[in-house]
């Protein structure tokens, strides 16, 4: 990246959606209501409509430096993807970048998806989001699904996808106990970024440099529980799932099959403290399995994380570690395609970010909230030069009226070491419209 | 059955339904002079046994004595040697790897590398290391203008060279595989340098350039096949006999074209794909006790055994031999002819019938 990215100096700010994020299981469409107001009978005339339909259309607008690419113009190693860090000129929620052309070069399946925009500034459909929450009466089952559509163009024609990211039941057996099994395809357990995930839940626009490999999806089941701990205004839950593919996203592993024949299993211990003047949330996560990205099962991928969220006097700060290790498997295969060698990997990475939401509202702009982030990561392939690379994130985001989003930011993007120096940083933004 | 205890069920039989599922591809695997070296020392007696030449290569075959072996082998017609440095299984292609030089200038189109004033050889700034899957001895140089001052320790890693943002200018391919520092190595093919990678020094055995071609668009380095004889054991197992291995000059049906050359010295390639070869029934081993007295023909098949009972007339003119590609290819049907998973680089040191290759630099 260009040196002289964006300093922390950004004030950030709230997110006054920190009393949104919960540990509640994150699928659940919607805020667990608890108010005292009216309750509608469950049956019958006046009862609610046992189908839900909600959903988003994100419209980004971005711009990133150079090609849209972090390959240096010059670098001749292959992999391409061994020696950079491909995922960095992200656009949008879903962590896509401007591009992934490598000129021709082997890559090796260390990829993400591509807006296939290059340097180029253009408008972007990110996602058409519809969200389908169907409860029956009388039944503590709740079946959701989440169909996306995301249009795309490449160099070599179209290549728009419909994906469902989530489509799973979830069941409450006791009313008494905060406890719920879910079967299905749906969020990752590991971390707090997973909360994040969606563009019109998301404080700003990109993801950050740790979260390909904590708020993947996948297909299996998921027991969340929690019991609160009122003398003391706490809470302690946990969160614990088995999965095809653990939590990295798509683009590295595959969620929809199994590739091994064994499970990969993953988990998070919270604790919260939900004192009157402030919040805390502090989480351990561990996932451990075969690599879903080949097919032998003795070949585990092992990941470790720690998390906290603060919220005092409008502040919102959180900070994710997350530790990854794979073994050296047999050939690649991604949602991506198919490639020669699972390499060994590792990485080490984190990040911490701050917001602040300004407390006023005009008119339509019920709020505004401007935010930061720092990231780092350093992670290197088995006998490839390590690399450690960091980001400033800076950007602000409007909340128009109950329905409509408008975000910017800024991605600076600097390579610290092992990785050539490019230019990669993006400005991009983002307008969500919620149904 | 509690809720909990259902539940540790269910995840248990969705971790045994997957045992029925076909086994995973095994994992590629590539074995580098230090691998070998290591595999040696454990005890072990041949590498790439799993895979599809029968019983792998033996070690004995690859060190000796500290050093690397030089394997008696043919080609077109001729006895020679060569060493293996690498082995790979399971991949289906390399890739050549870019190699950066420093030069302080160019003369007449050709650049004037910065050397290590103690040895007076350059020091390349190797891209990917031996303990990488992907990497390979087959470098591309890439010479670049240094700014005055530069010595040959100034730069040592790739992000250095390139954050310079310094004038590169594509060269030839050169074969360098990485070595152990204390490998003993006394051959004339090739000299005993080093280079860094990331930083730090390493050990090389340098064999020159010219001895591979890749393809421009995706690197990937062409193959050459080198011919494995192979025959049936008496439960109708496919065994490996000790037979000279036949080293080819041309892709694999093009008959063995004439390779190129360096004034009067062959360049044969340095990476080769291993082919098995079923000896036709009607050939025979060239004879042990004519060997004594004709040894350049030891080891050899003779597919035309009537001419031996003649010891005086044994040449290439009377006799036919599968010494070649080109004699391989006549006499063999095609479908005899298989690919196995196996590459090595493999340098020629000796043709000829004992002439030694020197490198060209």
């Amino acid at each position: 990246m260009r040196r002289g990215g964006l300093g922390l100096a950004m004030v950030l700010l709230v997110a006054s959606r920190a009393s949104a994020q919960t540990d509640a299981p994150a699928d659940a469409a919607e805020p667990i209501n608890d108010s005292q107001g009216y309750t509608p009978p469950a049956e019958g005339a006046g009862a609610p409509s046992p189908l839900v339909i909600n959903g988003y259309v994100d419209v980004g607008f971005a711009k990133a430096q150079g090609n849209g690419t972090s390959f240096a113009p010059g670098d001749q190693r292959v992999p391409a993807d061994y020696g950079v860090d491909p995922f960095a000129p992200a656009v949008n929620s879903r962590g896509d970048v401007a591009s992934t052309d490598a000129g021709g070069r082997f890559v090796n399946g260390f990829l993400p998806r591509s807006a296939g925009i290059g340097g180029n500034a253009s408008f972007l459909l990110n996602t058409l989001d519809v969200d389908l929450k169907y409860t029956p009466a009388a039944t503590p089952l709740m079946v959701f699904s989440r169909v996306q559509l995301l249009p795309r163009f490449t160099g070599a024609g179209d290549d728009t996808r419909v994906y469902v990211e989530q489509a799973f039941g979830r069941w409450v057996p006791f009313e008494s106990q905060e406890l719920a099994l879910s079967v299905g395809k749906f969020d990752s357990v590991f971390g707090i970024e997973y909360l994040d995930n969606e563009s019109n839940i998301r404080t700003g626009v990109t993801p950050s440099l740790v979260a390909r490999y904590t708020t993947g999806q996948s297909l299996g089941a998921k027991l969340f529980y929690r019991i609160q701990l009122p003398a003391i205004w706490s809470a302690v839950s946990l969160n614990l799932a088995a999965t095809n593919s653990g939590t990295f996203v798509e683009a590295l592993q595959p969620p929809d099959a199994s590739l091994t024949g064994a499970p990969v299993g993953s988990g998070r211990l919270g604790y919260e403290l939900n004192a009157a003047a402030v919040q805390v949330k502090l989480g351990a996560s561990g996932m451990f399995g075969p690599r879903n990205d080949q097919g032998q099962q003795a070949v585990h991928q092992r990941a470790f994380g720690l998390d906290a969220r603060v919220a005092f006097h409008g502040i919102y700060l959180s900070a994710e570690y997350v530790r990854v290790d794979e073994g050296e498997g047999g050939p690649k295969t991604t949602s991506l395609g198919t490639f020669p060698l699972a390499s060994g990997f590792w990485v080490r990475g984190g990040y911490g970010q701050l917001a602040y939401a300004l407390p006023w509202s005009i008119g339509l702009l019920h709020k505004l909230t401007v935010y930061g982030r720092y990231d780092r990561r350093h992670a290197w392939f088995q006998g490839f030069t390590p690399i450690t690379v960091d980001r400033f994130t800076g950007g602000v985001r409007l909340d128009l009226g109950d329905s409509v989003l408008l975000k910017a930011e800024y991605v600076a993007n600097r390579e610290l070491a092992g990785a050539p120096a490019v230019a990669n940083n993006v400005f991009t933004s983002s307008l969500v419209y919620s149904f | 059955m509690s809720f909990f205890r259902r539940l540790a069920v269910a995840v248990t039989l969705s971790g045994l339904a997957g045992c029925g599922q076909p086994p995973a591809a095994p994992a590629p695997w590539l074995w580098t002079v230090a691998d070998l070296q290591a595999r040696a020392a454990s005890g072990q007696t041949a590498v790439a046994a799993d895979a599809t030449l029968p019983g792998g290569i033996p070690l004995a075959q690859i060190l000796s004595d500290g050093t690397l072996f030089a394997r008696p082998s043919l080609a077109d017609r001729y006895s020679g040697s060569y060493v293996t440095t690498e082995v790979w299984v399971g991949y289906p292609e390399v890739w050549v790897q870019p190699m950066y030089v420093p030069v302080s200038g160019w003369m007449d189109g050709a650049p004037v590398v910065i050397a290590d004033p103690a040895t007076g050889v350059w020091k390349p700034v190797f891209s990917v290391g031996p303990s990488s899957g992907f990497y390979s001895p087959f470098w591309r140089a890439i010479y670049f203008d240094a700014p005055a001052g530069t010595t040959a320790d100034t730069f040592t890693s790739t992000k250095q060279i390139l954050d310079a943002g310094l004038p590169l200018h594509e060269g030839a391919g050169w074969t360098i595989p990485i070595v152990p520092a204390d490998l003993a190595w006394g051959n004339p093919a090739a000299r005993l340098e080093t280079g860094w990678v990331d930083g730090a020094p390493v050990a090389t055995l340098n064999f020159g350039k010219r001895l591979f071609t890749w393809d421009a668009a995706d690197g990937v380095v062409d193959e050459i096949p080198m011919f494995v004889f192979v025959t049936h054991d008496a439960t109708g197992v496919r065994v490996v006999p000790n037979l000279r291995i036949v080293l080819g000059t041309g892709a694999v049906g093009s008959g063995g074209p004439p390779p190129p050359t360096s004034g009067p010295q062959p360049l044969y390639s340095s990476y080769w794909r291993l082919y098995t070869v079923e000896i036709p029934p009607s050939a025979v081993v060239f004879p042990d006790a004519a060997a004594v007295t004709s040894p350049e023909y030891g080891g050899r098949l003779v597919t035309t055994p009537d001419c031996l009972s003649n010891p005086d007339n044994i040449d290439p003119e009377a006799c036919s031999y599968l010494d070649s590609q080109q004699a391989i290819e006549q006499a063999v049907p095609r479908e005899a002819i298989r690919a196995t998973d196996v590459t090595v680089t493999g340098p020629v040191v000796t043709y000829k019938n004992g002439s030694p290759i020197m490198p060209v630099l």
